[in-house]
């Protein structure tokens, strides 16, 4: 998501499930939809009936990959360079969808004079704080400090040019060496999907875990992004840049600010440093054009949603009860990994586990082991005794001396409680109960309401209390049982006189009249009554033929279908593709028929009058300042630079053919003695590992481990190896094998199989060969099964993976990471 | 109008929610596995287990792989070996299409296990007192208008429910439209005069070596259930004959021995004179 | 008109050590045909969803109806070929075939998943199952033989106007007998037509109901001159070898006869016959070692005439039969590939102990049952 906001503005799957049916070609690269995704394939399958091509690209050949036209296996952690060639080749052969780059990208921005890039690294950077100065990737700007644009993409500092001249290092050949993709194959891939750079045809990018997690992976997904612009493949039915969703209210959970660095609706959370005051907030935190000048708005009122009468103007509104961000954990924030980090060092006492099992997903589990131990409590609601809930007794703990005080809350699961979940398409889709919680079992909402009132009774009974006030003074009324509509209506938020539901967020002030509790999902309860619950609508219309369903459940943003939706009309207005258009503007009429909610300037909302494509055409991406999409990124947005370049996974068997720049220069390395990382090309861990999942089996497995007709479909550990790694090591399939990283072991049973292969590549002349494996990250040592007979083992992959994360989200490399493979 | 199911094993994506369905709908029990060399997993059909994916890894012409999804279950034949050996008729082709086994009737002769071409019934082999198991179609869901479990589950549609000659002739529209994805025979519309369940594959199962797994080229298009009746429609001639013959010889045979008494006799009185 | 039959009776049945092997042998028979009982199939057999049918199917089933065959040969032989001279050996045949036959419908029962329901087929039809037509024949052919073990019973008890009586029933039951055992007899054969790609071509045909009728009279015929061999040196009587040596030509006949079905059907068939593999080792042991050798044998009158080599004819004749059997169930059967199977320990000692039963049931039968003309007896009385 941290690519995709600072590249359209908005952090999420720009399409829909559905809406890939609309495509002429499927480009899956970093996912695997078959196996973790396989509602998607409905849709896939349709768009090849009608003659789609699909093409994977992965390091494994998956379920997907079964299906395609077109399978590229590629080294794990190289698609910067097989998408840069990519790019190359389409600009080198012109295919670049020409109106659309020049009028709704900043191909033609100029760029500041000082900006540079040099073996490997931008402007700016500094090796001791391993950090950049972002000051000179900027736009360059006009007297009246307005950027400076060449329409005729011609100027050598216009973004274009220096796209083109960046990426041309990136030839077919060097492709080869870096990703190991055959040159033939590498071209055929990019003919086939720059075909979509045709106006009228779309092209969709599917992906996920695949392409983010790696220490380079907010840079990976750039590099999709740039593909897709310059394919003018955004904002069109059967295209855009759609990354899959993991669990399956996630999108619904980082809507909600399930995240360290923000507030519900997309908003940083407010830093010590950066914002002492409200004030100082709003200024900085507000830019200057684009849609977010609202900011104020929204932000005033999610403070009213939060403390209700308790929030004047006198006070600012309650800001001060809003918790800050500091630093964090060696000024890295709150992220997973800090977190984990500095609860070994003993920072952190207690933690609410809620819905998550991090004793199987964390990376490098024998370190988050040891930090689990440094707590005093540990609170644990979920369905079963997952193996966090029981880390303390795991194979090989010294149970006596682990402190911990476990506590245990059974959670109802998703049938045994009502309430919207938001998928990846944006969808917020009303469930209701369909059974009592079972046992003493309650709904997550239910114990997150208990906790609140709880606090608020021993803050108020507290004389000694320290600050209670933001505690006591919460705007906390959903009764004692909670009703999840309450909740869900100060979601939508509403006018604080009258608490009248507000139609939408238009609908919201900054001078705390209104109070809401996440601008985005302002518009999904709009009245005071159930049937005004738009989330819970089942009417399967479809006006447009493009399956945009309108009035099916409601999505996010103002039941938008497809977000930056003015790009599938060309700046005249007329649609790319006559056969799939959203909207028709009438030029006599001079009015606009739209089948979906624009996303564009299109009627001012005081005179209901139209305003023309051209005014639109200006901005056809509302949340950005300069109101185009973003080839080159500007002002320290991505950390690593303006445009992604390959670098190496931490670990890695190759020395990066690029540059000199082995790795992600701004990567955070720990210094906890436990993070310790094999060298590069270290003789002693010489196979490249990845992990991954199975259709079978829900990640850290605790749902489906204690599911005896999902047990019995994949029951046991296994590491997908290569015949030929096989015949090396004198494995047989079935064989069990301990796979060695560093960090620790774990074992497993051969799948000898073609599906994996090695990889064959470094610079001409010193090209050699690299075997990969391949693990599931499922199992573990607690529950129906573990992943193995032994009881006395843990079968969990992450015992091997890093604690390393990407610079902008600290998500970790658990895709690429070395590992030795022996014969027990 | 006969029920069936067009099971496009190109769309496929083996994910296995059909092998979940039908447990779930039956209630049948998962069972203690191994790790699977293949990840086909149960191995095989059995009590517990009307349906699985066969996973197959086979390589293309040019050398690269591909990988197969495979749905097994009964063929629910149109004319049904298994029905037509049944001494006591507990297995039954309904019109609409299922081939149902009644509990109560079968007596665990197992003869409709020796006789099924594609070896699907199966046998409660736990069980003190056994029974026959094997994929009904759903036949109690279709009863009331829903399609199969199965179906209902897959995703990608690659199990498609419908009236046979519906999708018969959907199957050879795709077979038409896509010549380079399929191979061009549906399996099922004629083998062995027929079956509910209709398959499209991208190569044949010879190529996908799974004809020792229940998917058998050689069977013909002769319905299996036909051999027995042409015998059965024999056996009251065969008893009249034999009896007739027996009759006859016998009264023949007496006779001939009753005369040939008579003449020795005669030849004896013959010398008196 | 009931005549009074002089009927010779083996004496007492002492403990001997044949006898007290297969009474043990019975004995655990019978605690582990109750294991199977309250264990199920798959506790106590080595049969799987691959291999539905085993040894009880091959032997107690297909094996002893065709050894019992005996019964109807003899009758078709003696009341309507009108061959009287053979009646001697009528009676031994018509109680060993009724074992015979207990022996299959006591296999059987231990054989289904569903025992206590054998009686299905009686009310419960599929009149194109070959299966439910074997097993009415099987019954009423039982019954017929059942009645006629009643007769000896009464003659026994010397109950002639009954035996009369019945007697004039008689021709009925022969013809009746004749006409079940043939289409059984055969039918067991037909219950493979429906199998053919599960089974070796060598055995694989859609003439294997009249080769199983055939071969049935080959296998009741050897019985009746082993049986007979047997009993006179088990009771030390002089063997009826005159009767037996013109009877044995019948054999040699029918094992030509036999023969020539066979090598015709597989020529016809085209079936793969030179090649060396354990489904053709079995192949040509039945059909060289157990048809055509004993036909051979039975060419030279010398052979004909000694006790031994009638006991070899027969003997070898008799095992083809049982060897065809298993070849056609089991050698000849596919499976899976992943699957096979051998037989249990319980399922051999069943199958050994059903055989044990029926010889002590015989020799008791004997003993207590008008079986034997006195004429030939060693005197005695
Ligand atoms: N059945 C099932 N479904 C799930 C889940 C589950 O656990 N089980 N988890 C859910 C969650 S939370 C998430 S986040 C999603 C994740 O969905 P995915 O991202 O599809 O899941 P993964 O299997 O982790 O990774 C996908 C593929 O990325 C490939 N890959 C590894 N390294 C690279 C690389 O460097 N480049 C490229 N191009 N590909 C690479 C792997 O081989 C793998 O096949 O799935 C969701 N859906
Ligand atoms: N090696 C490796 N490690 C990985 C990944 C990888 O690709 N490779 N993927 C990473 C990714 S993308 C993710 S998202 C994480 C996921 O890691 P986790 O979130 O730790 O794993 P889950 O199994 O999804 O945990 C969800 C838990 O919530 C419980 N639960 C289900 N429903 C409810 C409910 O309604 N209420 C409550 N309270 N609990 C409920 C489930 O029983 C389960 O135990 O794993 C990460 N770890
Ligand atoms: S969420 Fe459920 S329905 Fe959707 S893809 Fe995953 S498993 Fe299938
Ligand atoms: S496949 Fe076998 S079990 Fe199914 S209907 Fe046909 S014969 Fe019967
Ligand atoms: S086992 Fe049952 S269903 Fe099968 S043939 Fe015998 S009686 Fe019929
Ligand atoms: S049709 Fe019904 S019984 Fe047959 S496989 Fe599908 S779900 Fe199972
Ligand atoms: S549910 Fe459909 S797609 Fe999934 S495995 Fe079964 S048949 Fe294949
Ligand atoms: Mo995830």
């Amino acid at each position: 998501m941290a690519s995709l906001g600072p590249t359209f503005g908005r952090g999420a799957m720009t399409n829909h499930w559905n809406d890939i049916a609309n495509s002429d070609c499927v480009l899956i690269i970093g996912c695997n939809p078959a196996e973790n995704h396989p509602i998607s394939f409905r849709w896939i399958t349709k768009a090849m009936d009608k003659g789609a091509k699909l093409i994977v690209v992965d390091p494994r050949f998956t379920r997907s990959a079964a299906k395609a036209d077109l399978f590229v296996r590629l080294r794990p952690g190289t698609d910067i360079a097989l998408m840069g060639g990519f790019i190359n080749y389409i600009l080198e052969n012109n295919l670049h969808q020409k109106d659309y780059v020049a009028n709704y990208t900043n191909a033609a921005f100029l760029v500041s004079k000082d900006f540079e890039f040099h073996d490997g690294l931008f402007s700016g950077y500094d090796k001791g704080k391993r950090a950049y100065d972002a000051a000179t990737w900027s736009y360059e700007l006009d007297a009246e400090k307005k950027p400076v644009t060449d329409p005729t993409l011609s100027n050598p500092r216009c973004i274009f040019q220096l796209m083109k001249h960046f990426y041309a290092r990136y030839t077919p050949e060097m492709v080869e060496a870096v990703t190991g993709v055959p040159k033939k194959q590498f071209l055929a891939m990019a003919a086939t999907f720059a075909a979509t750079g045709e106006p009228g045809k779309a092209g969709t990018l599917l992906y996920a875990m695949g392409g983010t997690q790696h220490s380079t992976g907010v840079q990976i997904i750039r590099s999709y992004t740039i593909v897709q612009q310059l394919l003018g493949n955004m904002g069109l039915p059967g295209g855009g840049i759609n990354a899959l969703r993991g669990e399956n209210n996630v999108q619904g959970s980082t809507d909600m600010a399930l995240l360290f660095n923000i507030v519900p609706g997309y908003m940083a959370i407010p830093s010590e440093a950066a914002h002492p005051t409200l004030k100082d907030y709003l200024d900085k935190e507000t830019p200057k054009a684009s849609f977010w000048i609202n900011k104020p708005k929204f932000f005033v009122s999610l403070l009213k949603a939060f403390w209700g009468d308790a929030a004047t103007p006198a006070n600012s509104f309650a800001y001060d009860y809003l918790p800050k961000i500091g630093k964090g954990y060696q000024g890295a924030g709150y992220s997973w990994i800090p977190l984990f980090e500095s609860m070994g060092d003993g920072g952190i006492k207690g933690l609410l586990i809620w819905g998550m099992n991090p004793a199987v997903s964390s990376p490098n589990l024998n370190q988050a082991y040891g930090a689990l131990a440094k707590l005093d409590w540990l609170a644990a609601f979920d369905l079963w005794e997952t193996d966090t809930a029981q880390f303390w007794k795991r194979p090989g703990a010294k149970t006596k001396d682990i402190k911990t005080e476990v506590f245990l809350f059974p959670a109802a699961d998703s049938l045994e409680k009502e309430g919207s979940v938001s998928n990846s398409g944006r969808w917020l889709q009303w469930r209701y109960q369909a059974v009592k919680p079972h046992g003493d079992a309650q709904s997550d909402l239910w114990y997150a309401n208990r906790l609140g009132l709880e606090l608020k009774k021993l803050y108020k009974a507290d004389p000694k209390a320290v600050f209670p006030d933001p505690i006591v003074n919460l705007n906390w009324n959903y009764g004692d049982t909670p009703d999840v509509h309450l909740v869900a209506k100060e979601v939508n938020g509403y006018t604080v006189a009258d608490k009248k539901q507000v139609l939408n967020f238009l609908g919201l002030k900054d001078d705390g009249s209104t109070a809401c509790g996440c601008w985005i999902y302002s518009g999904s309860y709009p009245g005071p009554d159930k049937k005004n619950n738009l989330m819970a609508r089942r009417d399967k219309k479809d006006p447009s033929g493009l399956m945009l369903y309108p009035t099916w459940a409601w999505a996010w943003p103002v039941n938008r279908r497809i977000i930056y939706n003015r790009c599938s009309l060309d700046p005249q207005g007329q649609p790319w593709n006559k056969d799939k258009a959203m909207f028709h503007w009438d030029p006599v009429a001079k009015t606009w028929k739209n089948l979906d909610v624009p996303d564009f300037k299109w009627i001012d909302p005081a005179t209901k009058a139209h305003f023309g494509p051209e005014e639109s055409a200006k901005a056809p991406f509302l949340m950005l300042p300069e109101g185009k999409s973003r080839l080159f990124v500007p002002g320290g947005a991505c950390k690593e630079g303006p445009f992604p370049e390959h670098y190496e996974a931490l670990e890695c068997p190759y020395v990066n053919p690029m540059s000199a720049q082995q790795s992600n220069p701004v990567m955070k390395v720990w210094k906890s003695e436990l993070d310790r990382v094999a060298q590069i090309c270290d003789p002693k861990y010489p196979v490249i590992a990845t992990t991954f999942r199975v259709t079978e089996h829900w990640q850290a497995g605790a749902m489906t481990r204690n599911l005896t007709w999902q047990a019995e479909m994949v029951p046991e550990m296994f590491v997908e190896m290569s015949p030929s790694l096989a015949k090396a090591k004198g494995v047989n399939p079935g064989d069990w094998v301990r796979v060695k990283s560093v960090r620790g072991e774990v074992l497993a049973r051969a799948n000898v199989t073609r599906r994996v292969a090695p990889f064959c590549c470094g610079k001409a002349g010193f090209a050699n060969t690299v075997e990969m494996v391949a693990l599931p990250w499922h199992f573990g040592f607690a529950g129906l099964i573990t992943g193995g007979p032994d009881s006395r083992q843990n079968y969990a992959a992450n015992q091997l993976a890093p604690m390393v994360g990407d610079a902008n989200t600290m998500i970790p490399e658990y895709k690429v990471f070395l590992v030795d493979v022996q014969k027990v | 109008m006969s029920k069936a199911m067009l099971i496009d094993t190109t769309r496929c994506i083996g994910c296995r929610a059909c092998q979940v369905a039908c447990k779930s709908w039956h209630n049948l029990p998962g069972e203690r596995t191994e790790f699977s060399d293949t990840w086909t997993n149960p191995k095989f059909l059995d009590s517990n287990n009307y349906t699985r994916i066969i996973f197959k890894e086979i390589d293309k012409p040019g050398g690269q792989l591909s990988w197969h999804f495979i749905s097994r279950r009964c063929m629910h034949c149109n004319d049904p070996a298994c029905a037509s050996v049944c001494p006591v008729g507990a297995l039954q082709k309904l019109e609409n299409g299922p081939v149902v086994y009644d509990d109560a009737r079968c007596i665990g002769c197992r003869y409709c296990m020796m006789a099924c071409p594609f070896q699907v019934p199966k046998f409660e082999w736990g069980s003190a007192v056994p029974l026959v198991r094997k994929c009904d179609f759903c036949a109690d869901r279709i009863a009331i208008n829903l399609a199969p479990s199965c179906a209902t589950a897959c995703p990608s549609e690659a199990l498609l429910f419908g009236d046979r000659n519906a999708l018969l002739k959907e199957a050879h529209r795709r077979i038409g439209a896509h010549p380079a994805k399929y191979y061009p025979e549906v399996y099922g519309e004629k083998t062995v005069g027929g079956t509910s369940k209709l398959y499209l594959t991208a190569v044949s199962f010879d190529e996908l070596g799974l004809t020792h797994q229940g998917f058998r080229t050689d069977l013909g298009n002769i319905p299996y259930g036909i051999y027995g009746r042409e015998w059965m429609s024999k056996v009251p001639w065969i008893a009249l004959t034999v009896g007739g013959l027996a009759v006859g010889l016998h009264y023949f045979n007496q006779r001939r021995a009753e005369v040939q008494s008579q003449k020795s006799q005669e030849s004896q009185e013959g010398k008196e004179d | 008109m009931a005549e009074k039959v002089e009927k010779w009776y083996p004496g007492e049945g002492k403990l001997t050590p044949a006898r007290t092997i297969l009474y043990v042998i019975l004995m655990v028979g019978i605690i582990s045909a109750a294991a199977r009982l309250f264990l199920g199939l798959g506790a106590t057999t080595n049969l799987n969803d691959a291999y539905p049918w085993g040894l009880w199917i091959s032997f107690d089933v297909l094996s002893g109806v065709a050894l019992a065959a005996g019964g109807f040969t003899m009758a078709a032989a003696i009341y309507i070929f009108n061959l009287k001279k053979f009646e001697p050996l009528l009676r031994p045949a018509k109680l060993s075939a009724f074992l015979g036959y207990l022996v299959f419908v006591v296999g059987l029962f231990f054989d289904l998943g569903q025992p206590w329901r054998i009686w299905h087929p009686m009310v419960m039809w599929n009149p194109h199952s070959v299966l439910f037509e074997v097993s009415w024949c099987v019954m009423l052919y039982t019954t017929v033989l059942g009645i006629d073990i009643f007769i000896f019973a009464l003659e026994r008890w010397k109950k002639y106007e009954w035996v009369a009586f019945l007697r004039n029933l008689y021709l009925v039951l022969v013809v009746a007998g004749v006409m079940l055992s043939t289409l059984h007899q055969s039918s067991l054969g037909a219950l493979f037509l429906l199998m053919p790609e599960k089974m070796s071509d060598l055995w694989a045909s859609r003439a294997i109901g009249p080769l199983f009728f055939c071969s049935a009279v080959i296998g009741g015929m050897s019985v009746v001159i082993l049986e007979s061999l047997i009993s006179s040196w088990a009771y030390k009587r002089q063997a009826e070898l005159k009767l037996l040596s013109s009877f044995s030509k019948g054999l040699g006949i029918a094992l030509l006869v036999y023969f020539a079905m066979k090598v015709t059907d597989l020529y016809a068939r085209g079936a793969t016959v030179w090649v060396l593999d354990k489904a053709h080792f079995f192949f040509y042991l039945e059909l060289f070692g157990t048809v055509a050798l004993p036909a051979i044998l039975l060419s030279f009158s010398e052979v004909r005439h000694s006790i031994k080599g009638l006991y070899w004819a027969a003997g070898l004749s008799a095992f083809g039969v049982v060897l065809n059997r298993f070849n056609v169930s089991l050698t000849s059967y596919g499976g899976y590939r992943q699957f096979s199977y051998f037989p249990s320990f319980i399922e051999i000692i069943v199958t050994l102990s059903l055989i044990a039963g029926g010889i002590l049931i015989f020799d008791w039968g004997t003993r207590y049952l008008p079986i034997y003309k006195s004429e030939l007896s060693g005197g005695t009385h």
